[in-house]
């Protein structure tokens, strides 16, 4: 009997299809006939509806577990591997007919894969800083930071005093070591050989917990008496700049610098390893430096002067947060009442070791190798930048060539591959190109090693390749590599279906062809952004370097003073002399003396200025430093109103006020409305009377990457540093006459003489390392991209044979087939240029902000990027298209 | 669990399956039950049995024909193996056994329809 209604007759079909896939095969049959029999046999009875409640329960009733599936397959499948050796074979048979594709494919991929490599080895080195110490999660630099009135607190500095350690040591228990430090450049000689004198700049006066806290071993020589007073420790090689293949360990150092003492050597540490924030040959015991009379007379116990930084290892189970409060406490108990006289409102923070390198806004009193965060990251993401365009490169082409590929899909399909075999054959493809592409990948970056290491004085080195995470982030790369370029091609060439392919009617879906398209507008946008980036970052270089500074750094020599002078004798008169030798010399038109130069920052950082009656509250922040009376006239500062320090008669009384000259910003952050009425207006600077006598136009003194700062010139008879201006004809005579006076009047001391121009150039020096790394980086990048575009191009031309001959038969010139061929490349270029002007404005504004004096991003810039981007891509293209335009159209067209 | 081990569910259906055989197939045990005890069961309760039985070595199975109502799909038909018989054999004797040994006056009176 016939039931009414077959639809209803029939159990739901979803329960079928559940139990098709829960049930293992081998049951199925029985169970699913037995539930439709039973169904057929409750329909008869207790009609559909029913049924259909009951069959549910019947499903449910199976579910048990020996129906369900096993996990084990049951049919393993010997063919598999050799499966996949067939694909790896078909794979190589492909590389090799399709030898342009391939290597289009292979080049962009190892190219991207090389400076992924070379941006790893980058950033791991920038990252491993001061890692090495086992002390590292505990140890901590203590910043001061400090504000006035509402400002928020400027932790700019790591700049502490040095009675802060003995206090915090006696008062913080959870402080385990605590050292301070202090760099400084001194005269060093074996004391067996006075007359070789050595300029020693990694000096670091230390603590004795210095050496408990940070690892730095010693590799020979007495532990125990490392930074007692009167000792010295080397590092390998300074012992063997000092003492040769003697054994350092007992011989005599002196050194001559703010104090002059002999030093017994009672160590060698192993040297400072590259990684290290901290940089020093010679470690001395800060006691020593101490004793210099500057600190024994230093006013208000050692707590006025902020020359050393301060670094604490705290006791492992201590809470930061807490100690970080302590410290403030502790410090403000001292000095809070002085601060708030002042005006000023100050905390103490600490900054773990590990992330000192790459804070670049903390400056340090002691030498340091500072990095970038930003520059890390900017890497980073141009790395991976360049990745995806060589990836992009690969998805194009395969599924562009998807359609040659298609018959073999057929053929495979027919005889019984399943789909996902199908993905797996063009995943071994992928891996395959992928593989040979990091292999390549790996001599080019070990190749390119040294000359990004030339380019961009970075220290990356072939090390790098010892670690298991470099190789840990090769494989990566390599898997994600292969999966992204690989998934999407495998795909579309699986999904084919047989029937149609091998009737010969395959057609592209037009999704397709819009994500190639898309994707080619991609890489181009990416591309044009770096060439944007790399044009605005050399303007804005060169517009740093070639800015008018106010002064006049041309044929400027410098030299600095003495730092050893025979005893007893005094210095102004001995450099006063120096002067005048120099003055005498024919090819020397201007001498001057000064305390710093410009470039090189000031003497006094951070003063207080205000008028001799505003309240302390109101003073600015300024900066000073000491030049002579021909100081102005070398540099040609000119005076917008009184006089220079060359116009008045210096007093010499007691009681005669500090005479200075400060530049037009002081006189306005001061509130006077213009500068003349500053003239001989009284000032309080840090605590001492001071008159204005002039007022210097303003002039920029250091690197455009700072704001105009408050500047006030005091005077000085002297000074540590000589500017000479020179005629640069017959430099060397010149400079080897100046070298035969210094010798003659400084004996044991090293003639050092510098360009100003050139010194002041390597405040840029970390922006033209940027700069150059960049330009290779995005240079890279376009290469890449065109690969990828000349290869489409090739395959489009190769498509269009046919096309193009009927048209030259038609009548069709070279031209009309060229720009036929090219132009839908270059729309693409055009969309992708107009969808990176946004994206690089609002990028390169950010990087400008890093700036104080920076360049207007001018429109022609993008013109240019755009337009050479164009053209390279124009090139590109039309290679192609003109071989397929000036083709013989027989050739083409006698085939079939 | 000794594998000889017989349940009262399972008596019942090697029971049914000796009554059906040479037709005995989860369905038609089923719906016989269904009918002889008035409850509901289900067919998945009774294939699971006759798998459990089967393993036991309590009866045999093979695949017999298709019909329309199940689609086309074999069923399979079980008999009753000569442990299983024996199995049934010994419960009969220690049942019968058993209701021998109730003295008349022990069980309450009760009307057998």
């Amino acid at each position: 009997m016939e039931a009414k209604n077959p639809k209803k007759a029939h159990p739901p079909r979803w329960l079928d299809k559940l139990l098709e896939c829960l049930c293992t095969p081998d049951l199925l049959e029985e169970v699913m006939g037995d539930l439709h029999e039973r169904h057929y046999l409750r329909t008869q009875k207790l009609g559909a509806s029913k049924a259909r409640k009951y069959y549910l329960r019947d499903v449910l009733s199976f579910m048990r577990p020996y129906i369900f599936k096993q996990k084990t397959n049951y049919y393993i499948n010997p063919l598999q591997f050799a499966m996949v050796k067939n694909y790896f074979k078909i794979a190589y048979r492909n590389l090799l007919s399709k030898k342009v594709y391939s290597t289009i494919n292979i080049i962009g991929l190892s190219i991207g894969m090389a400076c992924c490599l070379l941006i790893f080895q980058y950033v791991a080195f920038e990252m491993s800083f001061d890692r090495f110490h086992e002390n590292q999660p505990n140890l901590y630099r203590i910043l001061q930071g400090y504000a006035r009135g509402g400002e928020a607190l400027d932790f700019g500095g790591a700049y502490t005093a040095q009675a802060l350690a003995p206090a915090l040591k006696e008062r913080v228990p959870e402080i385990l070591h605590i050292t301070r430090l202090h760099s400084d450049d001194v005269i060093v000689s074996n004391a067996d050989q006075p007359e070789q004198v050595f300029e020693e700049d990694k000096v670091l006066y230390a603590d004795p917990d210095f050496l408990k806290m940070f690892s730095f071993p010693i590799v020979a020589g007495d532990k125990q008496r490392a930074l007692e007073p009167g000792t010295a420790l080397l590092s390998k090689q300074a012992a063997l700049k000092y003492f040769g293949e003697v054994n350092p360990v007992g011989q005599v150092l002196d050194v001559t610098g703010r104090v002059d003492q002999h030093y017994h050597v009672v160590g060698v540490f192993q040297d400072v390893p590259v990684n290290s924030h901290l940089q020093f040959e010679i470690l001395l015991s800060i006691d020593d430096l101490l004793k210099s009379e500057d600190y024994l007379n230093e006013p208000e116990g050692g707590w006025s002067w902020n020359n050393f930084s301060t670094y604490i290892e705290l006791h492992p189970t201590a809470n930061p947060a807490v100690v970080e409060q302590k410290l403030t406490e502790v410090y403000l108990n001292q000095r809070g009442e002085v601060l708030q006289q002042q005006g000023f409102r100050s905390e103490l923070r600490m900054q773990p070791l590990k992330d000192i390198h790459l804070n670049a806004e903390v400056s340090g009193p002691s030498n340091e190798v500072i990095g970038s965060s930003r520059t890390v990251y900017f890497f980073t993401i141009i790395g991976l930048i360049t990745l995806c365009i060589a990836l992009v490169n690969y998805i194009n082409l395969s599924t562009a060539r998807a359609l040659n590929r298609a018959k073999e899909v057929g053929v495979r399909k027919v005889i019984g591959a399943q789909k996902r075999q199908l993905i797996m054959q063009f995943l071994c493809e992928s891996a395959l190109t992928n593989i040979t592409a990091a292999v390549l990948a790996i001599a080019v970056a070990a190749w390119l090693t040294p000359v990004v290491n030339g380019l961009a004085q970075t220290h990356l080195s072939l090390s790098m390749w010892v670690r298991p995470d470099f190789w840990l982030a090769l494989l990566l790369t390599l898997i994600t590599g292969t999966v992204l370029a690989g998934l999407y091609p495998a795909f579309v060439l699986s999904s084919f279906k047989p029937v149609t392919v091998l009737k010969g009617k395959v057609h592209l879906f037009s999704a397709q062809l819009w994500l190639r398209r898309g994707l080619v507008v991609l890489q181009f946008t990416a591309s044009i952004v770096l060439v944007v980036g790399t044009v605005v970052i050399y303007n804005q270089l060169s517009y740093m370097r070639g800015r008018d500074l106010g002064l006049n750094l041309e044929q400027v020599l410098t030299i600095e003073g003495p730092r050893v002078l025979p005893e007893e004798t005094d210095p102004a008169p001995a450099m006063a002399t120096f002067l005048q030798q120099l003055r005498g010399l024919l090819t020397i038109e201007q001498v001057a003396a000064s305390t710093t130069l410009p470039g090189q920052g000031f003497n006094w950082n951070g003063a207080a200025i205000r008028k001799a009656t505003d309240d302390p509250a109101n003073a600015i922040r300024g900066v000073a430093t000491y030049i002579d009376t021909s100081f102005a006239k070398l540099y040609g500062l000119t005076l917008v109103a009184g006089n220079g320090f060359e116009d008045i008669t210096l007093s010499d009384a007691e009681d005669a006020p500090w005479m200075v000259i400060t530049n037009e910003k002081t006189t306005k952050s001061l509130g006077f409305a213009t500068p003349a009425e500053a003239i001989d207006q009284m000032l309080d600077i840090g605590g001492h009377e001071a008159q204005i006598i002039g007022v210097y136009k303003d002039f920029n003194w250091s690197s455009a990457h700072g704001e105009q700062q408050n500047i006030v010139f005091g005077h000085t008879g002297s000074g540590r540093y000589v500017s000479l201006r020179v005629s640069m004809h017959d430099l060397p005579a010149t400079i080897s006459e100046v070298q035969s006076i210094y010798n003659q009047l400084f004996p044991g001391n090293v003639f050092n003489y510098e360009f100003v121009d050139q010194a002041f150039d390597q405040q840029y020096k970390n922006d033209i390392r940027f700069a150059r790394l960049f330009s290779v980086f995005a240079g890279l990048a376009i290469f890449i991209a065109c690969l990828g575009l000349f290869g489409l191009a090739a395959f489009t031309a190769q498509q269009r044979k046919k096309e193009i001959g009927i048209r030259k038969v038609m009548g069709a010139s070279v031209e009309h087939v060229v720009t036929l061929l090219s132009i839908d490349y270059l729309k693409l270029v055009i969309i992708g240029f107009v969808v990176a002007v946004p994206i690089a404005w609002y990028i390169m504004n950010l990087w400008l902000q890093d700036f104080a004096y920076r360049i207007e991003i001018e429109l022609e810039v993008f013109l240019l990027a755009g337009l050479a981007a164009g053209m390279i891509a124009l090139a590109t293209v039309s290679w192609q298209s003109i071989k397929a335009a000036i083709a013989n159209p027989v050739d083409s067209l006698r085939e079939e | 669990m000794r594998r000889s081990d017989i349940g009262e569910f399972e008596e019942i259906v090697l029971l049914t399956v000796a009554v059906l055989t040479p037709q005995a197939y989860s369905v038609a045990i089923a719906e016989d039950l269904e009918q002889q005890t008035s409850r509901t069961i289900t067919t998945g309760a009774v294939h699971a049995v006759l798998q459990r039985l089967e393993n036991k070595g309590f009866v045999k199975s093979y695949m017999g024909e298709s019909t329309r109502e199940r689609g086309g799909r074999r069923k399979r038909l079980f008999t009753v193996t000569v442990t299983g018989s024996r199995m049934i054999h010994e419960v009969r004797a220690v049942r019968n056994s058993l209701w021998d040994r109730i003295l008349p006056q022990s069980l309450p009176q009760i009307n057998m329809a």
